[in-house]
């Protein structure tokens, strides 16, 4: 425990400060877009909902590049590994388990991950305060949203995507994270192992992913509980599998 | 790739940031649940004495496309509790206008009338705005136009679903007709899992219209039912008549409320201009713990008369008429009778009214009617006159925010995006 400890800081720390970046960046974006969208707000204008305006400024897009960001900060520090000093021996060498070695990775990019989602939670916060100061700043009520910030959770497509609020959805979100993490990280293997299959599977879960979130927003497919369970189930197969066939690459060595 | 430099915190930085991490996600979501419950329920008394008030308690739910919230207010305290849904709810989901899809339990019905082959009466699902049957009931009722009419030409008709109501978990149907149709009507038990069986009428009725220049004649408006009773809803000359039976059949009792006139049906017999002309759509609300049932029938939008009758050991009997006229200009029921805005019944010698109202700013009106601010008023009529006024206020009017009413370039169509209030009751 102790060893995958150390080794899960060490490899965490290798990313943390572009991940820390990410998030500032993520936060400072939802403030300036939002800022920028609401700038001639006035006693005068129409005033849209806040889901409305984040959506609008495009913040869907930036959390998408930042979460992109995030799983190319991963990769190239997976791939520095077999650059310069090729620390991917000494790695290999180090007396512990191919699994730990693995699995503190893993864990690394999950948190990653984790931050990411918690710096769009605060700057959608930050952002519907500020709003909130603004038009508190000219008006006397008659543009507020009583209880607005609940009501802008659940009206938002992204926030609904993001953070759900019954178990289904829940699950649902939960394994589309999981296979993302599981999923780059094997592609990142399987590509070092020569095993250039891997992407296929991973074409295959694009294509998953894709469907379950057309199926919770219901745009293209009409929601249905036990289809978003089932793709979620096979979404969580697919992880196992990922996880499973990486550590027996690592174990032997193939990834050299 | 910078990279940190400090040991400790190479050695530690995971941890403590996981941990951070965990905290706010969890005290952000843990607000946000909290928040749920939140929203704004307050009673603001307008006018008379609150006692008429004592016993009495009115339910009903606001709802939008992404959460529900059912709503209990009593003397003077109001409990919520909200619902988040799963999905996106689509317009189409609980809309319901009196004449389309009928909802009975857990199913809609529709009629289909079929020259030639009969009344499909259809028991199906709304999903989405869908309509998908599930059964279908096939009536040979002996009802004919009394004279064949071109059809290129419009003629006055009164939507079957009027004819469909539900007693003791069954459902009955009545043919809806003007005076100009003649033959025998009845009421009809529709057993849908046996649909394939004939199915026989549990009473009938001559129609007895002769001739489309008498003046004379029945009019079917529809059928409604209060506990075991169904009320059958017929105008005979310058009369309405509402006639009671038991699900067997038998009869019990008639009512006759004379002159009673309805555009399109007997409008001739109005000799005097000043009596009200109502509307064939009348509106029908059962309450089922006190066995009342309460009939409105609106003239225009400042004036409806609203019978109530009760079911008693052996009859239907009349208990009450009270005539509502508009109390303000610029405070208006909505034009459409969407079902559940609105809900009406009489208890201890008074009649309650809880409605949706929209507000107007001056008498022309809105640009959108339909975006109009709401309020949700109880209104206490004792012998006719208003005796008792409260409102629910509420948070619903926030919605209409980005709603400009001389801009329609703001205007969003999908209501579903909009709070508005449904399945008003008064226990």
């Amino acid at each position: 425990m102790k060893r995958f400890y150390r080794l899960m800081n060490a490899q965490f720390s290798e990313m943390i400060i572009g991940v820390l970046l990410l998030c500032a960046g993520l936060i400072a974006a939802s403030w300036l877009l939002v800022s920028y969208r609401i700038k001639d707000y006035n006693i005068y204008a129409v005033h849209e909902r806040f889901e409305d305006i984040y959506n609008a400024s495009g913040m869907p897009i930036v959390f998408l590049l930042c979460l992109l960001g995030v799983i190319a900060l991963f990769i190239k520090s997976f791939y520095s590994a077999y650059w310069g000093s090729k620390s991917i021996y000494t790695l290999l060498t180090l007396p512990v388990k191919r699994e730990i070695l693995y699995l503190s990775k893993l864990c690394s990019f999950a948190i990653s991950m984790l931050m990411l989602l918690c710096a769009q939670l605060v700057g959608f916060i930050m952002a519907y305060c500020y709003m909130e100061l603004k038009v508190a700043s000219y008006s006397e009520g008659q543009f507020d949203m009583t209880n607005g910030l609940f009501l802008a959770f659940i009206r938002s497509d992204l926030m609904r995507l993001l953070w759900p609020y019954d178990f289904v959805n829940i699950l649902s979100t939960v394994s589309i994270f999981i296979v993302i993490i599981a999923g780059v990280y094997y592609i990142v293997i399987c590509e070092r192992s020569q095993r250039r299959w891997g992407v296929i599977l991973m074409v295959i879960v694009s294509w998953l992913i894709n469907i379950v979130v057309n199926i919770r927003l219901d745009t293209i497919f009409n929601y249905d509980s036990l289809k978003i369970i089932l793709y979620s189930a096979t979404l969580l197969v697919i992880s196992a599998a990922c996880v499973w066939h990486s550590i027996v690459l690592i174990k032997k060595g193939a990834i050299a | 790739m910078i990279k940190l430099k400090s040991p400790i915190l190479i050695r530690h930085i995971a941890l403590p940031l996981l941990f951070v991490t965990i905290v706010i996600i969890v005290a952000v979501l843990v607000l946000v649940r909290v928040a749920k419950e939140q929203g704004t329920y307050k009673i603001a008394h307008i006018y008379g004495d609150s006692s008429v008030m004592d016993g009495i308690t009115i339910s009903g739910t606001i709802i939008d496309a992404n959460h529900k919230t059912s709503f209990t207010w009593q003397d003077a305290q109001v409990e919520s509790e909200t619902e988040v849904y799963s999905n996106r709810q689509k317009d189409k989901v609980y809309r319901y206008f009196r004449g389309l899809f009928r909802p009975i339990n857990d199913y809609y019905y529709y009629v289909y009338n079929f020259p030639d082959r009969g009344f499909f009466i259809e028991r199906g699902t709304l999903t989405d705005g869908n309509w998908k049957t599930l059964d279908t009931v096939v009536l040979d009722i002996p009802v004919k136009r009394l004279v064949q009419e071109n059809n290129n030409v419009w003629e006055f008709s009164i939507e079957n679903t009027y004819g469909l109501t539900e007693a003791e978990g069954d459902v009955y149907f009545t043919l809806t007709s003007p005076p100009k149709y003649k033959g025998m009507n009845g009421i009809y038990r529709l057993n849908f899992d046996q649909w394939e069986q004939e199915t026989e009428p549990i009473m009938t009725f001559n129609l007895n219209n002769t001739s489309v220049e008498e003046e004379t004649g029945t009019a079917v408006l529809g059928l409604e039912s209060v506990n075991d009773i169904l009320a059958l809803i017929l105008v005979k000359d310058n009369a309405l008549v509402i006639e009671g039976y038991q699900t067997n059949g038998a009869k019990l009792g008639e009512i006759v409320l004379s002159p009673f006139i309805f555009e399109h049906i007997n409008a001739e017999f109005a000799d005097e201009d000043t009596l009200a002309r109502y509307e064939v759509r009348y509106e029908a609300y059962s309450q089922e713990e006190t066995g009342v049932l309460s009939l409105s029938f609106n003239s225009d939008q400042s004036h409806r008369t609203i019978v109530t009758l009760q079911r008693s050991e052996d009859e239907l009997k009349l208990i009450d008429i009270t005539e509502i006229t508009k109390e303000d200009d610029l405070l208006r029921e909505h034009g459409d009778n969407e079902h559940g805005e609105r809900f009406i019944t009489y208890k201890d010698g008074r009649l309650y009214y809880v409605g949706v109202f929209h507000e107007y700013i001056d008498k022309e009106g809105y640009a959108l009617d339909n975006m109009s601010p709401i309020r949700l008023l109880i209104r206490v009529y004792e012998q006719g006159n208003i005796v008792y006024t409260d409102e629910l206020l509420t948070d619903v009017n926030d919605d209409l925010l980005r709603v400009n009413q001389y801009d329609l370039s703001h205007y969003n169509y999908d209501r579903a995006e909009y709070r508005n209030f449904y399945n008003l009751y008064i226990h």
